[in-house]
């Protein structure tokens, strides 16, 4: 009589991300040693496989901040990340999201003060890739903005593009960005520089209806505008924050470049 | 209240009046953002396959690595300025 | 839900070739002769963006298969009713003549390793394996087919050989068999078992497809990569396969390394000789 399935399947996760080392002695029990290898040396080949295939999928998702700190470093980096988020998904895609915590809290990582910014900038990247199409008769449905009466124009909420992802950082981490792109051209010296003292900047990622990606520096209006949008507020709130005087303009521009691809009107009793 | 209000027909007669979505990458603050066409696709995050183990062996297992692994090699030799955080 | 009502959605026949983001543009620009494609289901599971746009197009001029590695069906874990969702939305956009998994479980208390991992083969193993299929069949209103493993380890309480398990699970669960030529090679070598009394083990009638690749030699062990050519042995074991099996569709997968597309062209050229000769 062996383990249970449930014990076998436990001990073995738990064996390779190394959570319980007495888990492991009952499961090499259970496999046989063959190939010329001793039980935990083929619990090892798996192991191998799954970590290079979590880590592999992590350097497609992050390859700039792969490419700032180094292979080597990286690999070791996210070893420990492995074992401490587990994926919850079966959408590899899904895997990764909480990455820029653990960057943020790794010590080694400490002096690198943009890395998590930059892991967070190509989440963004990453998810506006893979957003939900946006929806042609939901854009058209804009024109029909002119047809809200009055006394309900309050209650309108609009749509962020799906792919629309905000980040906010001290550092200008979209030019850390770009240097690292594989297609980056030095035209000048010092071009390939980034001086961190340029300061803080409003990033949207989003992805466009040729599926072209971007990455658009915002003013703080547009952020505050955008930020806002996406956490659902309403027009009479949005109209009340700091960027009501630009609110014209705003709302032009965001329709017009396709961040803003519907609206709906909330129930609420003004 | 009212305010409000005025400001919302305001803005939402001069935001229709600009016309819908036409150029999709107009730049917003008039700062240049960065753009990559569609030809600059990702890699499927499956394309390893149904034989993930061809990714195996890059990864450190152990992960009690030697210290000199933990030192950045990358490029980030490029960045410069700001303050260090937790400088010793 | 009756069986019998279970046909696949059109038909693909000869030797196809999985397809990878790197020859998107290729095959649309050329259109390459090529009789079918199998495309991984688990690239385009959030349903948007360019990944499912190239799917979408390719599928408009050639019929194809999807292939996965998520449903997880050995694992403890119920199945997955969310991805199970996306994966039917899948289907019904693609309209995949064939949709198939793999033995083997992927993920447990909810945690998943994104690998391919052995089951015993039990009494056990083998319930909980014919419930999963027979729920996705139902949850996606269709047959569905099952791959055999790589592996390099086995369980020592083990009670019957895969073969023997692959069968049971098959005609328990009323699902097809996807098989791996390759895997089976794979997995002969590193266990010692007989890779020709394996496939004369199978039921005839439920091979449905084959798959094709290439391995590595990694010390004592043969590891599945599919970062190679098909081996020598493989294609001579593929003979013997098309011998007992007929010409069964087949596809060539290239998931490491991946080269040209002209060589994976004249890969699958080659199994195509070999389908013809078994006509």
């Amino acid at each position: 009589m062996g383990m249970s399935l449930k014990e076998l399947q436990r001990s073995f996760y738990n064996s390779v991300f190394r959570k319980n080392k007495k888990n492991d002695v009952e499961l090499n029990e259970s496999v046989e040693p063959a190939m010329d290898l001793e039980s935990d040396q083929l619990v090892n080949i798996y192991r191998e496989s799954i970590l290079g295939g979590l880590t592999e999928a992590l350097v497609q998702i992050y390859p700039v901040c792969a490419k700032l700190v180094g292979e080597v470093f990286f690999s070791n980096m996210v070893v420990g990340y492995m074992r401490e988020y587990p994926s919850g998904s079966p959408d590899l895609a899904d895997y990764g999201y909480d990455f820029s915590n653990y960057v943020a809290t790794f010590e080694p990582a400490m002096e690198l003060v943009y890395l998590a910014d930059v892991a967070t900038l190509e989440w963004g990247w990453h998810r506006a890739f893979n957003a939900e199409d946006v929806s042609s008769s939901e854009v058209s449905a804009l024109a029909s903005l002119t047809e809200v009466p009055e006394n309900k124009q309050g209650d309108i909420c609009f749509v962020l593009t799906p792919s629309g992802y905000l980040l906010r950082s001290a550092y200008p981490v979209h030019k850390i960005w770009n240097i690292n792109q594989t297609d980056f051209a030095v035209e000048k010296e010092g071009d390939d520089c980034v001086n961190l003292n340029e300061g803080p900047v409003n990033l949207i990622v989003w992805r466009n209806s040729e599926f072209g990606m971007r990455i658009d520096v915002l003013s703080d209006d547009e952020y505050v505008f955008l930020e806002a949008i996406s956490e659902g507020k309403s027009f009479a709130e949005i109209a009340t924050l700091s960027c009501a005087p630009k609110l014209s303009e705003l709302l032009g521009r965001c329709m017009q470049t396709g961040l803003l691809v519907g609206f709906n009107l909330t129930q609420r009793n003004v | 209240m009212s305010d409000t209000k005025t400001i919302m027909s305001t803005a939402l007669a001069g935001a229709l009046a600009l016309g819908l979505a036409t150029a999709s990458s107009t730049a917003l603050a008039g700062k240049p953002g960065f753009e990559k066409c569609q030809g600059v696709a990702k890699a499927g995050m499956n394309d390893c396959g149904t034989s993930k183990h061809g990714c195996a062996g890059q990864a450190s297992v152990d992960g009690d690595a030697e210290e000199w692994v933990y030192v950045p090699e990358g490029t980030c030799n490029k960045i410069v300025g700001g303050k260090v955080k937790g400088a010793k | 839900m009756n069986k019998t009502q279970w046909t696949p959605t059109g038909e693909v026949s000869g030797a196809g070739l999985g397809l990878r983001s790197n020859h998107y543009q290729h095959i649309l620009d050329s259109k390459p002769d090529v009789p079918w494609f199998e495309l991984l289901s688990d690239n385009y599971m959030s349903g948007g963006g360019l990944p499912i746009a190239r799917a979408e197009a390719i599928r408009d001029l050639y019929p194809v298969t999807l292939h996965g590695v998520g449903m997880s069906l050995g694992s403890i874990d119920p199945l997955n009713l969310e991805y199970m969702k996306r994966l039917k939305l899948l289907v019904d956009r693609l309209e995949p003549v064939y949709v198939s998994d793999h033995i083997a479980w992927v993920s447990v208390d909810g945690k998943y390793t994104h690998d391919l991992l052995p089951l015993p083969y039990t009494l056990e193993s083998k319930q909980v394996v014919v419930d999963r299929i027979s729920q996705a069949q139902e949850l996606l209103g269709r047959q569905i087919l099952v791959e055999n493993p790589s592996s390099y380890l086995a369980f020592n309480f083990s009670d019957m050989d895969e073969q023997v398990f692959l069968t049971e699970v098959v005609a328990e669960s009323g699902c097809g068999i996807l098989l791996d030529v390759n895997n089976v090679y794979v997995s002969s070598m590193n266990h010692g078992f007989s890779a020709e009394a394996y496939l004369m083990g199978l039921p005839k009638e439920r091979v449905k497809e084959i798959h094709l690749a290439g391995y590595e030699q990694k010390g004592s062990y043969l590891f599945d990569t599919h970062g190679h050519r098909v081996h020598q042995p493989v294609w001579e074991l593929y003979q013997k396969t098309l011998e007992l099996f007929g010409a069964v569709p087949t596809l060539v997968e290239w998931d490491t390394d991946v080269p040209e597309f002209e060589v994976l062209q004249g890969e699958a050229q080659k199994a195509q000789f070999y389908l013809d000769k078994a006509r």
